[in-house]
């Protein structure tokens, strides 16, 4: 009998993969957010410990970015949850042309974020945009960047319009995977289609469900191109979201310690929210 | 043995002419812009040099093109990270101090004064362009265009343009529909108020017009009462909805559409909009309606009145670690000072950084521009604080000044609080002691 | 029998409904990019114009290697997608099945992917400098396992725990190794979460932005920085920049026609339970 089996060898090479290109880059951010390092002492920077930290902390703007980011996280993504669960079934339901609806339905993630940022700053200008102006149809006169609230729902709408896509795509191929005997044996016993989903479907479909809702909390916190091309964190602070100060404080103002802070810091955000949920609601079936 | 003689000759003769090959090819410079009309400008310079002049002088220039979306995010990235290309970029004046101090890019002033080096004339530059690269008498870049605001105005709508911030106001008014149902057009004025550089430079020019100073003393003074007042003219025109509601937001893009549509009287733009605005195809609703005009200013009691124009450079500058510092200078030399050079980016509706083209009659021509913002930042212009955190500076200022945009913080508060961050910030990099 | 009837047009209508609104961005990108570019921006509401082929003319300039960025981009993406895959099934299988140590692995693995890439950008410029693959494919694709692998390691491991471990215990009694499972049984079975994992992987890398741009100059370019060219100094063009990403989203859906096939609905896992 040979020895036990522990199973590195099949994870080893993502280690290694991964080690090559996402280790590096982390050790340099933790140490140039222990350093005081601008454009011009890039290199040659004094240690200065967690003072940049300690900046970043009492800088309001960090906090307002904090609030923004955690209202743009929780309203994005559960309504894309929503949708796009919902959509999955809808789209499973339908007894023909479903991986049709499919393909089409998965256009919108075939747009490169920037590009949708774009077409809805193009949409949402008050003067020759599409979406005011159809309103104004109604006699809803609203201009939906002008105030901090209807900027941040107005990210929100564009994010819910490209990645509700992403959920179902994931859900329906779930649920294309998934035994349906279980479903069908509730049907005979004379539950309801919603009861069914709810306590037979759902549990079968919680660890997709609950690791694609990981992936769009993870990308939502990092959330860049579409609001940088449509507001650029306006008005006013309005939607400076977390990752979006970081490149503020990277780009427009060179102070490469406290971004690289805010990095780790952001990291540590979403380690936290990652664990929790998976602590909370991850559970692992064993069929 | 013999067939071993035949293929060591041939493979001797297949590396010589391969080495041959090699040197017979000019090195070749590469130089990064961003996309738009001065892209297409340079796109031009490049062709010309490499048709007429590569061989003579030794080497080729290819252009590479980014988009406007993170530019300088690009272009700074590069140049912090050492990379040896790109040779030469196309930057802007604003980062003049921050190159000088971070050794980011070549001082190129001992070329510059050199005249095997630099065979053109010196005197024919506007005196604002070569202020705008130079720090500590050090240059850092040559110009290729000078950029100022211009006030434009619909001529179908106004005689003459309104020469201070006051009657700007008051006209704008007239002819936002709000309070004039007749009014042919939706908004009375736009202006700058993303947060991004545009905004603050916008800004300035009330501010100085005003009679504002950079400094009180040596501490920053963005919280002085022409500050106050210059920050509350913007405010009331927000709030008097003379400006569209989205103003926050707006930046080039939107001040173009919102003239092109008609849909305003005023506006407050960048000089190289013009071209674009009197071109019948861009523009087809208002080419022949609109004209341009100095930025309005503020009558002082004498009579006179006193406007500011913010200016900056479109510059090249020479990548620090490039291989061929010699070369990327005589290119950029040629491209921005040679009569031929200056001529073909003139002609491209560009507004080159010298004197002599208000006498060209195809530069003129094309870049209808020149003909008012020249004198204007003859008389007016002035450069931006000349420190190497101006950049952070600024940044720290726009996110206050749009916060008074987006009407969340009142007019003095925003400015208090902009001007002791500033304050803090210069502090803590060692400016006071 | 009418009654179900009546309840299946009721779903296809609701189905034709919702596609209407989901894509409607994309549709109105599509209309967008046949516009002059004097019509793009009107203040009313105007559907009629004569359609053009402008905005699709200033794509193929000489200023505008459309191919190269195509091909760029289309290289760049297959094998970061495939390659990941390759290395993540495996790598998943091993995590799922066994677990000890390996809880701090996978989260890892997810880690990497988490932070926002402003900052991280310079490093990696750093990196590809050191080992000379600054605007060349292979460091691009390195540089977007970061996000490929993690999302397709937790994915295929969530679908891996749909797979029922009565059949692997029957093969090892049969004398299989893990190996041949993971090859002959489980990977036969997981296509569904293969195809979705290739998928988005793929459409990740093809649209991704900042690392692009800044890893790239020009041999390298991809699409999406291509595009991004049309937001110039003075003017963005709507119209050829919709029309780019029409033209992108070509290869894509070309590639989910072929791909979909494997979406069979489960294999009958239930038969072999």
């Amino acid at each position: 009998m040979k020895k036990k089996d522990n199973g590195w060898r099949f994870v080893i090479p993502v280690i290694i993969a991964l080690g090559g290109v996402a280790l590096f880059p982390f050790v340099f951010s933790v140490y140039i957010s222990l350093i005081n390092s601008t454009a011009y002492s890039t290199y040659t920077a004094k240690f200065v410990g967690i003072n940049n930290y300690i900046a970043l902390f009492k800088d309001a703007n960090f906090w307002n970015s904090f609030r923004v980011t955690l209202v743009y996280v929780i309203g994005a993504v559960s309504l894309e949850m929503l949708f796009g669960t919902l959509l999955a079934l809808l789209i499973d339901s339908l007894p023909k042309w479903g991986r049709v609806f499919m393909i089409i339905l998965a256009f919108p993630i075939m747009i490169a974020p920037l590009v949708y940022g774009i077409t809805f700053k193009l949409m949402y200008n008050s003067i020759y945009g599409f979406i005011p102006q159809f309103l104004r149809i109604f006699n809803i006169n609203i201009s939906l960047l002008s105030t901090s609230r209807s900027a941040l729902m107005s990210m929100i709408v564009v994010d819910v319009f490209q990645w509700t896509s992403f959920v179902f795509l994931i859900i329906y191929s779930a649920l294309q995977s998934v035994p349906k005997e279980p479903l069908e044996a509730a049907k005979i016993d004379g539950a309801g289609y919603w009861k069914s989903v709810w306590y037979v479907l759902l549990p079968i479909l919680r660890p997709i469900f609950v690791i694609t809702l990981i992936f769009r909390v993870m990308d939502t916190f990092k959330i860049f191109d579409q609001v940088f091309v449509i507001t650029d964190g306006g008005p006013g602070t309005a939607t400076t979201t977390l990752s979006l100060y970081t490149y503020f404080l990277m780009f427009n103002r060179y102070n490469f310690g406290q971004a690289a802070a805010l990095t780790v810091t952001i990291l540590v955000i979403i380690i936290v929210i990652t664990k929790l949920l998976l602590k909370y609601f991850y559970r692992e079936v064993e069929l | 043995m013999r067939s071993f003689r035949v293929i060591l000759i041939f493979s001797l003769v297949f590396a010589l002419a391969a080495i041959s090959m090699y040197a017979a090819r000019l090195p070749e410079l590469a130089l990064l812009a961003r996309s738009g009309p001065e892209a297409v400008g340079t796109a031009r310079l490049v062709k010309y040099w490499n048709e007429n002049l590569a061989d003579k002088m030794g080497f080729r220039v290819k252009q590479v093109e980014e988009s406007r979306a993170n530019y300088y995010t690009k272009v700074n990235n590069t140049l912090l990270a050492g990379a040896k290309t790109p040779d030469i970029l196309v930057s802007y004046s604003a980062f003049t101090a921050l190159y000088a101090r971070s050794k980011m890019v070549l001082d190129i002033t001992d070329y510059y004064y050199d005249n095997k080096m630099f065979p053109y004339d010196r005197n024919d530059w506007l005196p604002i362009a070569m202020d705008l690269v130079t720090f500590n008498g050090r240059i850092y870049g040559l110009p290729t265009d000078t950029n100022t605001y211009l006030l434009y105005y619909r001529v179908d709508l106004v005689k003459n343009p309104p020469n201070t911030w006051d009657e700007l106001f008051k006209m704008a008014k007239k002819f936002t529909r709000r309070y004039n149902p007749k009014s042919p057009t939706l908004y009375g004025l736009a202006f700058y108020g993303r947060k991004e550089e545009s905004t603050p430079m916008f800004w300035y020019q009330i501010f100085r017009s005003f009679g504002g100073t950079w400094w009180y003393s040596d501490k920053p003074a963005f919280d002085s009462y022409p500050a106050v007042k210059a920050l509350e003219w913007v405010t009331n025109v927000i709030k008097e909805k003379i400006v569209p509601p989205d103003i926050a937001t707006y930046e080039y893009m939107e001040i173009l559409g919102a003239l092109q549509t008609g849909q305003v009287a005023f506006a407050v733009q960048w000089d190289a909009a013009y071209p674009t605005l009197l071109s019948k195809k861009q523009s087809p609703l208002i080419y022949n309606k609109i004209k341009a005009a100095p930025v309005p200013g503020v009558r002082l009691p004498s009579g006179e009145i006193r406007r500011a124009q913010s200016a900056h450079d479109m510059t090249l500058v020479i990548n620090a670690h490039t291989q061929y510092p010699k070369k990327a200078f005589e290119f950029i030399a040629w491209a921005t000072a040679d009569p031929v050079a200056v001529k073909i980016y003139g002609e491209t509706g560009l507004s080159p950084s010298h004197k002599s083209v208000l006498k060209d009659k195809d530069i003129l021509a094309a870049s209808p521009q020149l003909a008012v913002k020249i004198p204007a930042l003859n008389k007016w212009g002035y450069a931006e604080p000349k420190i190497p955190d101006y950049p952070e500076m600024k940044d720290l200022l726009a996110t206050y000044l749009s916060r008074a945009w987006a009407l969340e913080m009142p007019p003095t508060e925003a400015l208090k609080t902009a001007n002791q961050k500033i304050y803090e910030f210069l502090k803590g990099k060692g400016y006071y002691k | 029998m009418s009654h179900k009837k009546w309840k299946k047009i009721i779903l296809y209508i609701i189905a034709i409904f919702t596609v209407m609104i989901v894509d409607f961005p994309v549709v109105f990108m599509f209309i967008t990019s046949f516009k002059p570019i004097s019509q793009i921006m009107v203040p009313n509401l105007k559907f009629s114009f004569t359609p053009t082929l402008e905005n699709y003319k200033m794509l193929v300039t000489e200023n505008f290697p459309l191919f190269k960025y195509l091909l760029n981009s289309f290289i760049i993406s297959l094998c970061s997608a495939v390659i990941a895959i390759a290395l993540s099934l495996p790598a998943s299988y091993g995590i799922s099945r066994f677990k000890e140590k390996k809880e701090g692995t996978d989260f890892w693995i997810l880690s990497t992917r988490m932070a926002p890439p402003v900052v991280f950008a310079l490093p990696m410029f750093l990196i590809l400098k050191f080992f000379n693959i600054i605007d060349t494919r292979i460091g691009l694709i390195l540089t977007y396992f970061t996000f490929t692998i993690p999302l397709a390691v937790w994915i295929l491991k969530a679908f891996m725990m749909e797979i029922p471990k009565s059949l692997e215990e029957a093969a090892m009694l049969d004398g299989a190794t893990r190996s041949y499972i993971l090859l002959r049984i489980i990977t036969p079975l997981m296509k569904p979460g293969i195809v979705s994992v290739f998928i988005i992987d793929f459409v990740f890398a093809w649209n991704e932005f900042f690392f692009a741009l800044i890893l790239t100059l020009d041999k390298a370019t991809t699409l999406t920085v291509g595009t991004a060219r049309f937001i110039t100094g003075y003017s963005i063009y709507w119209g050829s920049i919709a029309g780019a990403s029409m033209i992108a989203a070509i290869p894509m859906i070309i590639l989910m026609f072929f791909v979909q096939k494997f979406l069979v609905r489960g294999l009958t896992m239930g038969a072999v339970k």
